[in-house]
C-alpha cells in the first residue's frame, strides 16, 4: 500500500465527507425538532445545483467573467432560492400534518422528493448538466509519480464547508433565535408556553438546513461540474447516512458522520473497489442500523421514526 | 373575602375542557384579584393542571370565556398568550436540561425590549443568588429544588404581571418546599399576582388569600384561606384528617 495514495484518499474523503456533512446537518436538524426524516432533503440539494448553474448561465449571459464575482453572487442566489424551497416544502407537504399520525409527514414527504424530480426533470430535461469549470489549478505536494494533489477546487470546498457549519454554529449556539430552536427541540410545548411560535422555529430550521444543502450544491457543482435530476437520491442517501452515523439528532455527529463515512468511502474505492462504493455507504447504513443505532455521538432513544 | 370582580386580573367563567373524550374540567369558573394569593387544592387527576393549561391554551377550552385584564383570550394561542404578561411554572418544572441556567433565562425572556434584559436578569439573580453562581452549569445538572428555582426564575423573566405554578413542591424535601413558598411570598411583594396549585394543601392554603377546591373536574369549594384550612370536609380529605 502506497502512502501517497493512502493520503490523497483521505484528501479526496474530506472534501467529499465535507459535503456529506453539510447536507447531513439538515437530516439531523429537522429530525431533532420534529422527529421526522425529510426525504425531500437530498432533492433540496439536487435543486440547488440546478439553481447554481443557472445563475452561472445567467451571469455568462451579461457578460460578467471574474470568477470571485460569480462565485460569489451564485452562492448567494442559491443559497436564498434554495431556502425559500425548503421553507415553502415545510410549509406545504409537512405542516399541514403536524399532529397527525407518525407516518402521514413521512409520506408526504416521499411525495415531495418524487415531486422535485419530476418537476426539475421537466423543466430542466433529463439529460445531464453541466457548467464551466471555474476554480483551475491545483497544489501538488511530493516528488515524481509520488505526489498527493489538492485542486484549489477542492480546497474552497473544505473551507467553505468549514466555514458555512462554524457561521451555523454560531446561529444556533450564541443567537437567541438558536436558543429558541434548541427550546423547541428540547420540550416543544413548554417553548410554546414561554411565547417562542415554535410553527415559525421549526421553518427556521428547515431554511437553515436548505440553506446548508445549497451551499453544498454550489461547492459540488464547482468542483465536479455535471449533475442530473436523480443526484439528490443518492447523495440524500448518503447524507442521510453519515447522519445517523453521527447520531441523529446531533449537530456535531452529523459533520462527523460526514467526515467518516467521505473517508472511508473515498478509502473503499482508492483500495478495494469503485464500483462498488454506493453500495459500500448502503451496507454502512444497514450496520449502523443494526449495531449502534444511535450513532457515534447520539444517545439511545426508543422509537421515533 | 375580597369584592368579586373589584379589580380582576383573570376571569375563567364555565370553562369545559376536554382531552379527546375524556372531559377534564367542567363549568370552572374562577377569578383571581389583582395582588391577590390564589390557591387551588385537589387530587390526583382532579384537574388542577389542566386548568392552569387551559389558561394558556393548551389544550385550549372547548367552551366558556377566559378574561385576562378586561380581554377574552379565550380563542388565542399559545405564544401570543404569553406573551400578554402572563407566566407558567409548569408541573414537573420542565426546564431545558442541555442548556445551560443563564440560557433557561433568557429563554424566559424572548419577548422582553433588549435593554430591559439586564435588570429583570439581576432581579432574578437577586433573588436566587444560587443561580448567579450556576449560570453556565447545564441545566440538567441541578438539583430537583434547584431546577424549581430555575423553572421559576425563567418564569419571572418576562417581568409578568401574573405568575402560575403547578405544584412547585412536587418531590422535594420539606425544608426546600419552605425555602420555595418564602420566595413566593416574596414575589407577591413584588406585586406580581399568583394563583399556585398545589397538593401540599396545608402550605398552599396558608398561603393564599382566597383558594379553590378542585373534585372531579369541578370547583366543589371555595373561600379564603383560613376558612378552608378549618373547614370540616377539607380537612378530612386534603390536610391529612
Ligand atoms: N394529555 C392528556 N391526555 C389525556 N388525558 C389527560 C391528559 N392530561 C390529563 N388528562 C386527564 O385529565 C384529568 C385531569 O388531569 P390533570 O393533570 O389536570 O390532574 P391534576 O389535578 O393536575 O393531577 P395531579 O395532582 O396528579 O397533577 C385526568 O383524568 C387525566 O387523566
Ligand atoms: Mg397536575
Amino acid at each position: 500500500m502506497d502512502l501517497h495514495i493512502f493520503i490523497q484518499q483521505l484528501v479526496n474523503g474530506l472534501v467529499l465527507g465535507s459535503v456529506y456533512g453539510l447536507i447531513a446537518i439538515g437530516y439531523t436538524m429537522v429530525y431533532g425538532i420534529i422527529g421526522m426524516i425529510n426525504f425531500a432533503h437530498g432533492d433540496v440539494y439536487m435543486v440547488s445545483a440546478y439553481l447554481s448553474a443557472i445563475a452561472i448561465a445567467l451571469l455568462s449571459i451579461f457578460g460578467i467573467a471574474s470568477a470571485p464575482f460569480i462565485i460569489f453572487v451564485v452562492l448567494i442566489f442559491t443559497i436564498i432560492i434554495t431556502s425559500c424551497y425548503g421553507w415553502t416544502i415545510e410549509r406545504v407537504a409537512y405542516r399541514p400534518l403536524r399532529g397527525s399520525t407518525r407516518l402521514a409527514p413521512l409520506i408526504s414527504a416521499i411525495g415531495m422528493s418524487l415531486f422535485l424530480q419530476n418537476y426539475v426533470q421537466l423543466s430542466q430535461g433529463a439529460s445531464t448538466q453541466g457548467v464551466p469549470n471555474l476554480i483551475k489549478g491545483n497544489l501538488r505536494i511530493g516528488e515524481g509519480n509520488d505526489f498527493v494533489q489538492i485542486t484549489y477546487a477542492q480546497g474552497f470546498i473544505v473551507i467553505s464547508a468549514i466555514f458555512g457549519m462554524l457561521i451555523l454554529n454560531f446561529i444556533i449556539q450564541k443567537t437567541s433565535m438558536g436558543r429558541q430552536c434548541r427550546a423547541t427541540q428540547q420540550d416543544r410545548t413548554m417553548a410554546g408556553l414561554l411565547g417562542i411560535n415554535t410553527d415559525r422555529i421549526i421553518s427556521t430550521v428547515f431554511v437553515l438546513g436548505s440553506a446548508m444543502a445549497a451551499l453544498a450544491g454550489v461547492l459540488v457543482t464547482l468542483n465536479y461540474g455535471t449533475f442530473d435530476f436523480y443526484i439528490g437520491f443518492i447523495t440524500g442517501v448518503k447524507a442521510f447516512t453519515a447522519a445517523v452515523l453521527g447520531g441523529i439528532g446531533s449537530l456535531p455527529g452529523a459533520i462527523l458522520g460526514g467526515i467518516v463515512l467521505g473517508m472511508s468511502e473515498s478509502l473503499f474505492s482508492g483500495f478495494i473497489n469503485t464500483d462498488y462504493k454506493d453500495v459500500f455507504a448502503f451496507c454502512l447504513l444497514v450496520l449502523i442500523l443494526i449495531f449502534r443505532p444511535s450513532g457515534i455521538l447520539g444517545k439511545p432513544e426508543v422509537e421515533k421514526v | 373575602m375580597k369584592d368579586d370582580n373589584k379589580n380582576p386580573m383573570l376571569k375563567v367563567d364555565k370553562v369545559d375542557t376536554f382531552y379527546g373524550p375524556i372531559q377534564a374540567l367542567r363549568g370552572v369558573s374562577i377569578h383571581i384579584d389583582k395582588g391577590e394569593i390564589v390557591s387551588i387544592i385537589g387530587a390526583n387527576g382532579a384537574g388542577k393542571s389542566t386548568l392552569l393549561n387551559t389558561i394558556f391554551a393548551n389544550p385550549p377550552a372547548s367552551s366558556g370565556d377566559i378574561i385576562y385584564k378586561g380581554e377574552n383570550i379565550v380563542k388565542e394561542k399559545t405564544p401570543i398568550i404569553a406573551k400578554k404578561g402572563i407566566s407558567l411554572v409548569p408541573e414537573g418544572r420542565r426546564i431545558f436540561p442541555a442548556m445551560t441556567v443563564e440560557e433557561n433565562l433568557y429563554i424566559g425572556c424572548i419577548h422582553l425590549p433588549e435593554n430591559e434584559v439586564p435588570a429583570v436578569l439581576d432581579s432574578v439573580y437577586e433573588m436566587f443568588p444560587l443561580l448567579k453562581e450556576r449560570s453556565k452549569q447545564r441545566g440538567g445538572t441541578l438539583s430537583g429544588g434547584e431546577q424549581q428555582m430555575l423553572a421559576i426564575g425563567r418564569a419571572l423573566m418576562s417581568n409578568p404581571e401574573f405568575i402560575l405554578l403547578d405544584e412547585p413542591s412536587l418531590g422535594l424535601a420539606p425544608l426546600i418546599v419552605k425555602r420555595i413558598f418564602d420566595k413566593l411570598t416574596e414575589i407577591a411583594k413584588k406585586g406580581i399576582t399568583i394563583l399556585l396549585v398545589e397538593q401540599n394543601a396545608t402550605l398552599a392554603l396558608k398561603l393564599a388569600d382566597r383558594a379553590y377546591v378542585l373534585a372531579n373536574g369541578e370547583i366543589s369549594l371555595q373561600g379564603t384561606g383560613k376558612e378552608l384550612l378549618s373547614n370540616k370536609a377539607v380537612k378530612a380529605a386534603y390536610l391529612g384528617g
